[in-house]
């Protein structure tokens, strides 16, 4: 039983969600346009108008973040033995002998036990270095190393067991932060003023941990730094021995876990830790992606269409006939080096081991990114370099001597996700159109075009050229 | 929608498709409400992402929504916000430099600082609580009536009923002060 101004008033509300002005709403009820004038502005002033793009990115995000929850709880759903769980038992009875013989049995047999600060411990790492030298193919050698970092791991919880004091090294997941005290692969750690953070780290990172035991039961970490890192991405290869995902090769262990439904194809998260060079996929889960086609697995070179440093050109590869993928090239300034996702210049791109870095990279640095998109939209940065304001004086190289320098310009390709009001996102960018934007075949929402922007010093960016595709 | 028929036997199992699917569907949403009440994109993001975890965790102990899933995640994050503003004022001298100047920002008098202008903000706080609900949901989040009502566990009607009274409340208020 409502009164005529409050069903005038939902009947209003809904022509204003349709699109509809105030004033013209208010047009279709005259006698209530006072009242309902006001309450309509009201509703305005409390409307949030946020971007699509940042939501789609804090999206991006979190369900990285989500996902590698349910990683961590997936995994300590069966019973552990150990505390680290991607590392199988593999035994090479060859190395052990002969590391046995030539370390002298007694002495390696005492060794076994020995922990960080004994007399011994030296030997039981020469031991182990040994057999890693001794091992028959480089994925033995791998498994190996990653049992020897869980024996690492192992080695601090006795030492906390025992209250002592000594200077530690171990690798793992983290696993827990609540606040200034972290789980890393079951191992409680501290985290204090003076600890050197290499980078801002969330739950599901791999880390390698320095640091010393303490008799209250904790290891006070002096360092901490990444020693994996997330790849969100789409499979190309799949063998037994390696798994390509968004161009990176991953190594595959009998210990990774590989759900069965990972196909070429698929779209996936995937956990990578780095040992001895290699980057071994710990795990590898499917996810729901936008468009899961297969990629070319070739590492890119960087393109060397356009000019200078300053100048964008994302082009698509060579011979490529999948039209989502892309190399781009931008230029702008680190905002933020969270982890492997770094903001630079307004855009957040994703750092992985085979990322090549140049330079000082430091918050608030100026660089040139060259990075993949993948189907996700996410971009993969291959190349970071840092853009000394000194470099003016080397000349002769294959780069022309920028001249607009403080002018960035953009291409890409990409599908018209919305137009209102001279802001067109197009694959999640926001551009100004204005009357000087050149808009070539009427391009509509959900056309595929050719864009060339320009960003301004505010960094906006401004649709310089929009061209349907054919 | 497909995901409100029966997700969850799927998230019981933390099956990385369906939880990508429910995240893409409720993650913008609950980001808006988070975003509306916060003013911070950080602490929005950090809030929203928290009551996925939750959920998860839920699930893992046998416990969680047995059907509303949105409205457990909505009633989720809103205790979220609630905590995080509790937890500020109790300890109001607490470093919080991890959320940098988004948390700075948002260092605002006792009451949702979020997206509203002050005046707003204080007409706000004499709302009922499910008033406040209902138009943080319809202008924060963005949901629709039906959404609002199935979030709230209440009718299309009642939550049209709040929403009017809301609005007609602060306009009494607001038009009280100015004058």
């Amino acid at each position: 039983m409502s009164r005529p101004i409050e069903a005038a008033f939902q009947r209003a509300l809904e022509r204003l969600a349709a699109g509809e002005s105030i004033e013209a709403v208010l047009q279709a009820f005259p006698e209530q346009q006072s009242e309902l004038g006001d309450l309509l502005h009201l509703v305005r002033r409390m409307q949030m108008d946020l971007p699509q793009a940042q939501v789609r990115e804090a999206q991006q995000r979190s369900q990285i973040r989500v996902l590698r929850h349910a990683q961590l709880v997936r995994e300590s759903r069966p019973a552990r033995t150990g505390t680290r769980r991607w590392i199988p038992r593999l035994a090479n009875a060859f190395a052990l002998m002969l590391v046995a013989v030539l370390a002298g049995a007694g002495l390696l047999f005492a060794s076994a036990q020995a922990l960080p600060g004994d007399s011994l411990y030296s030997v039981k790492r020469a031991a182990e270095d040994l057999r890693l030298s001794f091992a028959s193919s480089p994925q033995a050698k791998l498994v190996l190393a990653l049992r020897y970092d869980e024996r690492r791991a192992e080695e601090v919880m006795e030492l906390l067991r025992r209250g002592r004091m000594v200077p530690v090294a171990f690798e793992g997941l983290v696993l827990e932060k609540a606040g200034a005290r972290w789980d890393i692969a079951g191992i409680p750690v501290l985290i204090t003023t003076t600890t050197d953070l290499r980078s801002v780290f969330v739950e599901g990172d791999v880390v390698q941990v320095r640091g010393e035991t303490n008799p209250g039961g904790w290891v006070e970490a002096h360092l901490v730094r990444p020693a994996g890192f997330t790849l969100l991405g789409v499979v190309d290869e799949l063998g037994p021995e390696s798994i390509v995902i968004g161009g990176q090769r991953l190594t595959v262990l009998p210990s990774t876990l590989l759900e069965s439904s990972v196909a070429v194809g698929s779209q996936v998260l995937a956990v990578a830790r780095l040992e001895s060079g290699y980057a071994i996929a710990i795990s590898v889960t499917p996810v729901l992606g936008p468009s899961p086609t297969p990629r070319p697995t070739a590492t890119p070179a960087p393109t060397a269409e356009g000019s200078g440093s300053n100048v964008p050109t994302p082009t698509k590869r060579a011979g490529d006939e999948d039209e989502s993928v892309a190399e781009v090239r931008f230029g702008g300034q680190v905002q933020s080096m969270t982890g492997t996702r770094w903001r630079i210049a307004g855009r957040w791109v994703t750092v992985t081991q085979n990322t090549e870095f140049e330079g000082p990279l430091t918050v608030g640095a100026e660089v040139e990114v060259r990075a993949f998109r993948l189907d996700s939209g996410d971009l993969v940065a291959y190349r970071i370099e840092s853009e000394e304001p000194d470099s003016e004086d080397e000349s002769g190289g294959d780069e022309e001597s920028s001249e607009e320098d403080d002018e960035d310009e953009i291409e890409f390709t990409g599908t018209v996700e919305a137009i209102s009001e001279g802001i067109w996102t197009i694959s999640g960018y926001q551009l100004i159109v204005d009357g000087d934007s050149d808009l070539e075949g009427a391009p509509q929402i959900g056309d595929q075009v050719d864009v060339r922007a320009e960003r301004r010093s505010d960094g906006s960016l401004w649709a310089k050229k929009i061209e349907v595709d054919d | 929608m497909p995901i409100e028929s029966d997700p969850l036997s799927a998230l019981k199992n933390l099956e990385p498709r369906a939880i990508t699917q429910v995240h893409e569907r409720y993650l913008p949403e609950l980001y808006r409400y988070a975003r509306y009440r916060l003013g911070s994109d950080q602490l929005a993001e950090d809030a929203a992402s928290e009551a996925f975890l939750r959920l998860l965790d839920a699930l893992e102990r046998g416990k969680g929504p047995r059907r509303n899933v949105r409205g457990w995640l909505f009633s989720t994050v809103s205790h979220i916000v609630d905590d995080h503003f509790r937890a500020r004022y109790a300890h109001p001298a607490q470093s919080l430099e991890e959320a940098g100047d988004d948390i700075a920002q948002s260092r605002k008098p006792p009451m949702d600082p979020g997206e509203l202008d002050p005046d707003l903000q204080v007409a706000m706080e004499t709302l009922t609580r499910d008033q406040k609900y209902a138009l943080q949901l319809r202008f924060g989040a963005e949901l629709n009536l039906e959404e609002t009502a199935l979030v709230m566990g209440r009718s299309v009607e009642a939550v049209k009923s709040l929403q009017y009274r809301a609005i007609s409340t602060l306009r009494s208020l607001l038009q009280g002060g100015d004058g």
